[in-house]
């Protein structure tokens, strides 16, 4: 007994001490990053612009786009792939992007992490707080920051410049039946339409027939999106962007009037209340049970060809009480993890920075909808994207309403609404909101009440985070 | 087991009230059957209907207007399924083997021996079956995580490699074979090792194979474990792989290729059910028994 | 390996003592060694997570006692979770077991033909997952495509969106579950019933006791340990339900289908990850079977008959 019980604690020691020293995982060739000590990699000792790789090198490119989104990055990769001999991107799909960012998440634990990873706007905090970045803005050649849009560059930058570089943006748009429009005798909606607007083309068309005016998933988003088209502040400290967000405002100021609208589009019969889907909201609008959906530029392609009628598009509407203040962008960008060793990160530097070219950005806005970031492309089209654009107009809607926005109020500070909020446990806050719903569409409560509530376990979530990034 | 009525019984009822009697017990069970079994035999159907017909479609109808097998074509290519597959076969057949291999040796040790703080041992084990997976699961994915076995075959496999339940089936099951074998058996200068493959194992084929089928069944449907340990597409479980796939197709929505999937993954259960009926069913209900 | 015949009386009981332990270690060695990594260590291991803060990722914590659980005891979200698991829990178990009963009845039946059809039919949910259980289901309940609701409208009744009517998804997980688990209470009820000793029927035959009086008065009582192990079972696993949750509703809407189980997963794993507060909350859901079971037990027990 005595032996057995000494073999068992040496069996324990050795346990623990295998779990205390974690080793690393297994290796992506070339790519691997590493330990997981909490030890934040210095990289301002990073040098300014790598030299392009000479050996051959595989790196590792997670993603979440899905379908048929997926496939255009395949092809894009293939391409990237074919054009040179050295590089060769493996491409993996993550799941969606939460599930992207929780792999990431245990990939460093577990020491597999990828060069790149695709990375939703929200993990934009915790991206900078894990400190194993390699900043875009170290990698690329002098004033090339200013090729890109303004927005998606600015979104993704933080004090010392651009550090992911945006791939896939979008903005929420509306897409209509133009048939049911039409039959209602409506005209297409102006670009700063009000909720009082919205809700009596809602009355309109459903008077003249159709079962539900519109149909949206009860997500986070389009509040967020639609409080920054008010005006309205997610979080302190200038949407967390000046210093780190300590507490939200969406309870207060435009935060109710725009909550209020969108769960009174379901109570009053004018939505159906299908939960916070992007799946259900399209099979009842190209059911033709709804005559408009709210959902990202992103599936222009999808519904313009899925649809059995014509399909067209217009802005997000923007609260009676303010001006239309401008949307922020959406998607995701490519953030380069630093792996210690430079001729992968320069092989992920090569290919991502490909990515962005013009090319690429065509090949990809025009397969998706996801609007292209190169300010040369929107100032100056090609021939084909121009031709493009003439024969898809639904694809340059949110391209139009990106450009309208205004960047700086008119007193000239920043508009830091349309910038976008910031905060670490950002897609937390986002489940608390969907719960928000909930609490006005079956629980009856008020959006005071329910942004109250949910202020509170935002507020929350952000001191706990916080206790450990200060 | 009394499935027969015995022969006085069949004297005593008049034949009007068994002719009555039994009709509606058909109907009834039936009914039962067909409502028990429709989830299953509507994916079925659903998984050889075109897509187009399924799209926005108002009133759905359970068999196709045109079968077609594009749909398992979608399922087995679109996503990494047969690897989703192997690696749920690899997972299953590793737990399987171990969980057998282990509960027999434990539970001959504890139907055989007598040793110090056996009855100690035997509550450990047994208190490990009440334990709830909720309480284990976190430190044993940051265990194997530390370990780098998050995304492996190790780490889907060896937290799961020894059976509570099945020390404690085999225990029980060893225990009713006579003790004068073993004697028998000791006195022809047999060693434990060989009495206990060559002897008691050939004789348990019931219960070991009872054990066999439910620690496959245990492993291949397995979720939440898989769901938190893999992360790369290639390493996940034919079952976490459904889950993708319903994320995956989500847009489009075609369910005609999410139940080709669902049928693929059902495959080797359903297998298991209609060749093992007898020995799964007597394992349960001897458990049941024995509760 | 052959060893001298051994006499009776010549070899000293204590040898033989030893060599037996030492080979009864061996042979246990595997197994606990499992045991201890993967279940005990880590309960040692939970309750140090609950008393931290766990950062989302970089491996840093920092004490906080008992905080965790005394925001969880004090939020409402958390007992908001307990309810769902209880409502749950009183959903599943006695409609599950009761139904159990009348199915395991009916095939207890000696009918001449096609029991084993019927039974081929019913037993077959116990070799379902709760992720494909949850799949197949997830169609029938779709608001557009789905079965049930395109059923119910034949009848004239206008189905509810199942999955997202915080009144209905919880009886849309729970039918889900309930059928999942069916094969499961019938096999062991109807071998139970199968187990019965036919005299006692015979002897209230004679008595003139009808089909019902038999049922009320024999098979139910000589069931009872059965469906009392059948209660503790399920409840066990009903408290435990996750793999219909995920695929059916995320938890939603808002918290309706949020049990405890669901929450631990939820912050341990989905978005921003807090696992300290999952490891608290795993703990409390620990107690809470461990309580539950106990009072079946003291309660339900006493009820139990016998022989």
């Amino acid at each position: 007994m005595r032996r057995i019980s000494s073999l068992l604690a040496v069996l324990a020691v050795f346990a623990l001490l295998a779990a205390a020293c974690g080793s690393d995982g297994d290796d992506t060739a070339g790519g691997d990053t590493g330990s997981d000590t909490t030890e934040a990699p210095t990289d301002t000792e990073a040098p300014t612009t790598l030299p392009p790789p000479t050996e051959e090198v595989t790196i590792e490119f997670w993603h979440a786009m899905a379908d048929d989104l997926g496939a255009v990055v395949d092809e894009l990769v293939g391409r990237y792939n074919a054009s040179q001999d050295v590089v060769t991107v493996n491409a993996t799909f993550q799941g969606s992007y939460d599930d992207t960012y929780n792999a990431l998440l245990a990939s460093f634990e577990a020491g597999t992490a990828p060069n790149i990873t695709q990375n939703f706007d929200l993990a934009a905090q915790t991206m900078f707080d894990t400190g194993r970045l390699l900043p875009a803005h170290q990698l690329m050649a002098a004033g090339d920051a200013e090729s890109y849009l303004a927005a998606p560059r600015d979104y993704y930058s933080d004090e010392t410049g651009m550090v992911a570089l945006a791939f896939n943006s979008s903005t929420p748009i509306v897409y209509y039946n133009e048939d049911m429009f039409t039959a209602a005798g409506l005209e297409p909606p102006a670009p700063d339409w009000t909720f009082s607007d919205f809700e009596a083309t809602c009355e309109t068309l459903q008077a003249s027939g159709v079962e539900f005016c519109a149909t949206f998933g009860t997500v986070g988003w389009f509040f967020e999106q639609i409080l920054a088209n008010s005006g309205g502040l997610y979080f302190n400290n200038d949407n967390g962007r000046t210093a780190r967000a300590t507490e939200v405002e969406f309870n207060t100021g435009q935060g109710v009037e725009v909550f209020e609208f969108l769960t009174g589009l379901i109570n009053d019969g004018h939505a159906p209340n299908l939960g916070s889907t992007w799946s259900d909201t399209d099979s009842v609008f190209f059911a033709e049970e709804a005559a408009m959906i709210f959902d990202s530029t992103s599936g222009a392609r999808g519904f313009q060809d899925n649809a059995g009628f014509p399909v067209k598009t217009a802005f997000i509407p923007h609260s009676d009480s303010s001006d239309r203040n401008g949307v922020v962008i959406g998607g995701a960008a490519l953030w380069l993890l630093d792996s210690d060793d430079d001729a992968a990160d320069a092989a992920a530097w090569d290919f991502m920075r490909f990515m962005t070219e013009a090319d690429q950005q065509v090949t990809w806005h025009t397969g998706t909808g996801y609007f292209p970031v190169l300010a040369s492309l929107q100032d100056s089209p090609t021939p084909e994207l121009a031709t493009f654009w003439d024969e898809n107009p639904n694809f340059v809607t949110a391209i139009n309403q990106l450009a309208t926005t205004n960047t700086s109020n008119a007193d000239g500070s920043v508009n830091y609404a349309v910038l976008g909020g910031r905060a670490g446990p950002f897609p937390e806050i986002r489940r608390i909101i969907v719960e928000a719903y909930s609490a006005v569409l079956d629980e009856g409560k008020t959006a005071q009440e329910a942004l109250d509530d949910a202020a509170d376990r935002a507020n929350q979530a952000l001191s706990d985070y916080n206790a450990f990034f200060n | 087991m009394t499935s027969e009525t015995p022969v006085p019984d069949k004297i005593e009822i008049p034949k009007k009230k068994r002719n009555f009697g039994d009709a509606p017990i058909h109907i009834s069970l039936l009914i039962i059957g067909i409502v028990v079994s429709i989830p299953i035999v509507i994916a079925f159907f659903i998984s050889f209907t075109p897509l187009p017909e399924l799209v926005g479609r108002a009133d759905p109808k359970i068999l196709p207007d045109e079968w077609t097998l594009e749909n398992y074509d979608t399922a087995w290519n679109a996503s990494p399924f047969p690897r989703y597959m192997l690696n749920s076969f690899i997972q299953t057949g590793v737990i399987t083997f171990a969980q057998v291999v282990l509960s027999v040796l434990a539970g001959y040790a504890f139907a055989m021996f007598d040793f110090r703080f056996k009855n100690l041992l035997f509550g450990l084990v047994i208190g490990s079956l009440i334990i709830p997976f909720e309480l284990t699961f976190i430190p044993n994915f940051l265990l194997i995580s530390d370990l780098g076995w998050a995304n492996t075959y190790q780490g889907l496999t060896i937290p799961f490699l020894a059976s509570a339940f099945g020390v404690f089936l085999m225990r029980q099951f060893f225990l009713t074979i006579p003790r004068d074998l073993y004697d028998a058996a000791k006195i022809d200068g047999a060693s434990d090792w060989y009495y206990l493959w060559r002897i008691m194992v050939p004789l348990s084929k019931g219960a070991i194979s009872a054990l066999t089928i439910f620690s496959f069944l245990g492993a291949w449907n397995q979720f939440l474990w898989p769901l938190v340990i893999t992360n790369d597409e290639s390493m996940r479980t034919a079952q976490i792989g459904i889950r993708f796939f319903l994320v995956n197709q989500e847009r489009a929505t075609d369910w005609g290729a999410i139940m080709a999937g669902t049928v693929i993954v059902m495959i080797p259960t359903l297998i298991i059910f209609l060749f093992a009926q007898k020995q799964l069913v007597k394992g349960i209900a001897a458990s049941g028994l024995k509760g | 390996m052959a060893t001298a015949a051994e006499g009776t009386t010549q070899v000293p009981p204590k040898r033989k003592y030893k060599r037996s332990a030492n080979k009864a270690y061996l042979f246990l060695l595997p197994t606990f060694i499992i045991l201890f990594l993967f279940i005990y260590y880590p309960i040692i291991e939970s309750f140090r997570l609950s008393r931290n803060r766990v950062a989302p990722f970089g491996n840093q914590e920092i004490p906080v006692g008992f905080d965790n659980y005394s925001r969880l005891l004090q939020s409402s979200d958390f007992w908001d979770t307990v309810k769902v698991s209880l409502w749950f829990m009183v959903g599943t178990v006695p409609v599950g077991i009761a139904l159990a009963v009348i199915i395991a009845l009916l095939l207890s039946y000696p009918l001449r033909r096609l029991n084993w059809f019927y039974r081929t039919l019913i037993f077959v949910p116990v070799v379902i997952s709760s992720a494909i259980g949850g799949v197949l289901f997830r169609l029938l309940y779709n608001p557009v495509v789905g079965f049930f609701n395109h059923w119910l409208s034949i009848i004239g009744i206008d189905g509810p969106n199942w999955l997202n009517d915080t009144s209905y998804a919880l009886v849309a997980v729970t039918i889900t579950v309930v059928w999942r688990q069916l094969g499961f209470n019938v096999i062991i009820t109807l071998a139970a019933i199968q187990n019965i000793d036919d005299t006692l029927y015979e002897a209230a035959k004679i008595d003139g006791a009808g089909v019902f009086a038999r049922i009320r008065y024999i098979t139910l009582p000589q069931l009872s340990p059965t469906l009392f192990f059948l209660g503790v079972v399920n409840v066990i696993i009903s408290l435990q339900a996750f793999g219909e949750i995920n695929i059916l509703t995320d938890g939603g809407p808002g918290r309706a289908t949020t049990n405890l189980v669901y929450q631990v997963f939820i912050d341990g794993f989905v978005g921003t990850r807090f696992l300290g507060r999952a490891s608290a909350q795993a703990f409390l859901l620990a107690i809470m079977i461990i309580a539950i079971s106990i009072i079946q037990f003291r309660g339900l027990g006493k009820k139990v008959h016998y022989q």
